[in-house]
């Protein structure tokens, strides 16, 4: 049973009502469906099993209410304690969840240690995540396309090197990093199915050239509270290609 | 979005610019003695009362040091103005016990580090190293030889924003962050916001000697400064006393004052007379003796701009 309410409910835009002050005990996230920035938020609140009232945003048609809650009117954005507490940003989330909802501890406690997780999450996740929006932007340009392609590659050679063991976290579980770099995998994942010439391969993602990497994403993908956050397959492929021809269908599937 | 917290081979702009302060710094080094040094509080720096370092040091990744928090501020930080170390130098011995901040004299984010440890009184030794082109064994310290990174016992620390946080967590007496999760959370949302003075800051060290391309750098600082303006509430971004956002972002608000120094320019007062707030918190800012010590303005203002222009 998931934590989280309202996930797959239709996205609200410009002209919508603002919605109430979320209920005492309940927490509010303000997400799209298929933001990886808004997802890390959903996956620390799955874990922690903190009552999640989701409300989904329509990113090209925002309500001007929404922009009380985040200044550029982006999302993730977190809403608490009945309406008077309001956090964004998707780097400063988690660690807020981890501060106030401190059951399970994601970031580990040990000074140091914390801080070799944030710095192994700044070396790979800029890299993943600006290596796959170059792809997606260069998707119609086919002659700037191969060159971004090798970048794309050159990051996922990174996240490989980088992976030590099973979890970036360096112990037997999953842990800061890795929930926090998921997503943005997860999208590479989905777009592997539309892009030719896609250096990572469906099968067994990432593909044979990342063997470290396709045993982590099997086993990531497969943590209940990860699944509760995630869309399927084919609903989300079909939405990236909307997304990439620059008609977003936010509403998909439902 | 996460920020660059270092200096990088990658900022080519921003070294470019920084090598030719640097180049400004070892002219006023040949000058005769008999010149007045342009830093009354120059002195400061090269003063240090030893602190042995803990007897019977657990195997830790760092140990609190006892000392003294009644010493003039930035009197524990010695080699400020140290040689810079490149290819080919030899690695110096690091004292088990000691914090060592590998560092540049005009880097922006080696700076905020700078401004915490003279806030905290934390005793550092600062080693200068060149950046573009790190001596090799500096490499296995930080990738891609990026400032700056604090060291001790071997174990290193790099990203301006992560090493002053972890500063805080080893020395939670004189916290800067603070300790609410709500408050901090949103000092770390503040620099986010004013985040664009930084990149009005980097996009003027490529658009100086451009008219048309100052024109439209001109018109971002505008907007990064009617933007820091808005968002001064208080005293402080941090409240009645400089906090977390303040270090982080004055060390680029500090640099943005070179605009009246190009001629390509419309800014002959920086910020001008539409930024009221910002221009007083300036001033405030330029007082605390945290910041004081490390201040490059008169600096900048009498020495680059004969300089460079």
């Amino acid at each position: 049973m998931s934590v989280l309410s309202g996930l797959n409910t239709k996205v609200v835009k410009n002209g919508d009502p603002a919605p109430a002050p979320p209920a005492s005990g309940t927490i509010r996230i303000y997400n799209m469906r298929y933001c990886p920035w808004a997802q890390r938020a959903l996956i620390f609140a799955s874990l922690k099993k903190i009552p999640t009232e989701v409300i989904n945003i329509h990113l090209d048609q925002k309500p001007d209410w929404f922009f009380t809650k985040h200044y550029k009117g982006q999302v993730p954005a977190l809403e608490h304690d009945e309406g008077k507490k309001i956090v964004i940003e998707s780097a400063v989330i988690p660690e807020y969840l981890d501060d106030i909802y401190p059951e399970p501890r994601i970031i580990p406690t040990d000074h140091y240690e914390k801080v070799q997780q944030k710095l192994l999450l700044d070396r790979i996740s800029g890299q993943l995540s600006s290596a796959f929006y170059g792809v997606v932007q260069a998707a119609k340009i086919s002659d700037l396309l191969k060159e971004k392609l090798v970048e794309l590659a050159k990051a996922y050679d990174t996240a490989e090197e980088l992976l030590t063991g099973d979890f970036y976290s360096g112990t037997s579980k999953p842990g800061f990093v890795d929930y926090l770099i998921y997503p943005n995998i997860q999208r590479a994942f989905w777009t592997s199915h539309i892009i030719k010439d896609f250096p990572l391969k469906v099968e067994s993602f990432p593909g044979p050239n990342y063997p470290k990497l396709s045993k982590w994403y099997k086993r990531l993908d497969s943590i209940p509270e990860v699944i509760a956050t995630s869309q399927p397959t084919e609903t989300a492929v079909e939405f990236f290609k909307s997304w990439i021809i620059g008609a977003p269908n936010f509403d998909y599937g439902l | 979005m996460v920020l660059p917290g270092n200096c990088s081979t990658s900022a080519a702009l921003c070294m470019q610019f920084l090598t030719q302060l640097a180049s400004v710094a070892i002219d006023q080094a040949y000058q005769p003695p008999q010149q007045p040094a342009y830093n009354p509080h120059e002195k400061l720096f090269v003063s240090y009362r030893s602190v042995p370092p803990p007897g019977s040091s657990p195997s830790s990744a760092a140990v609190p040091i006892r000392f003294s928090s009644y010493s003039s501020v930035g009197s524990n930080i010695r080699g400020l103005n140290s040689p810079t170390l490149h290819p080919g130098s030899i690695e110096p011995p690091l004292t088990p016990g000691n914090y060592r901040l590998y560092s540049m004299r005009f880097c922006p984010y080696a700076q905020r580090v700078l401004i915490y440890l003279a806030k905290k009184n934390i005793p550092v030794e600062v080693v200068n190293v060149n950046p573009d082109r790190s001596p090799n064994w500096y490499l296995p310290k930080s990738p891609i030889g990026r400032v700056p990174a604090l060291e001790i016992n071997g174990k290193v620390v790099w990203e301006s924003n992560v090493i002053v946080e972890y500063l805080d967590e080893l020395f939670p007496t004189n916290t800067i962050l603070p300790r609410d999760a709500y408050e901090k959370a949103h000092q770390k949302i503040l620099v986010e916001r004013l985040s664009p003075i930084m990149n009005a800051l980097f996009e003027f060290y490529g658009s100086s000697n451009n008219p048309q391309a100052q024109r439209q750098n001109d018109m971002n600082v505008h907007s990064a400064l009617r933007n820091s303006e808005n968002l001064l509430r208080d005293t402080f971004y941090g409240g009645r006393q400089p906090g977390y956002a303040d270090y982080l972002m004055w060390p680029f608000l500090e640099r943005l004052q070179l605009l009246t120094m190009s001629p390509n320019s419309q800014f002959r007062y920086f910020p001008g007379l539409h930024y009221p707030k910002i221009g007083a918190y300036i001033a405030r800012m330029q007082n605390q003796p945290e910041v004081l010590g490390f201040c490059k303005h008169d600096f900048f203002l009498k020495k680059t701009g004969e300089k460079i222009w």
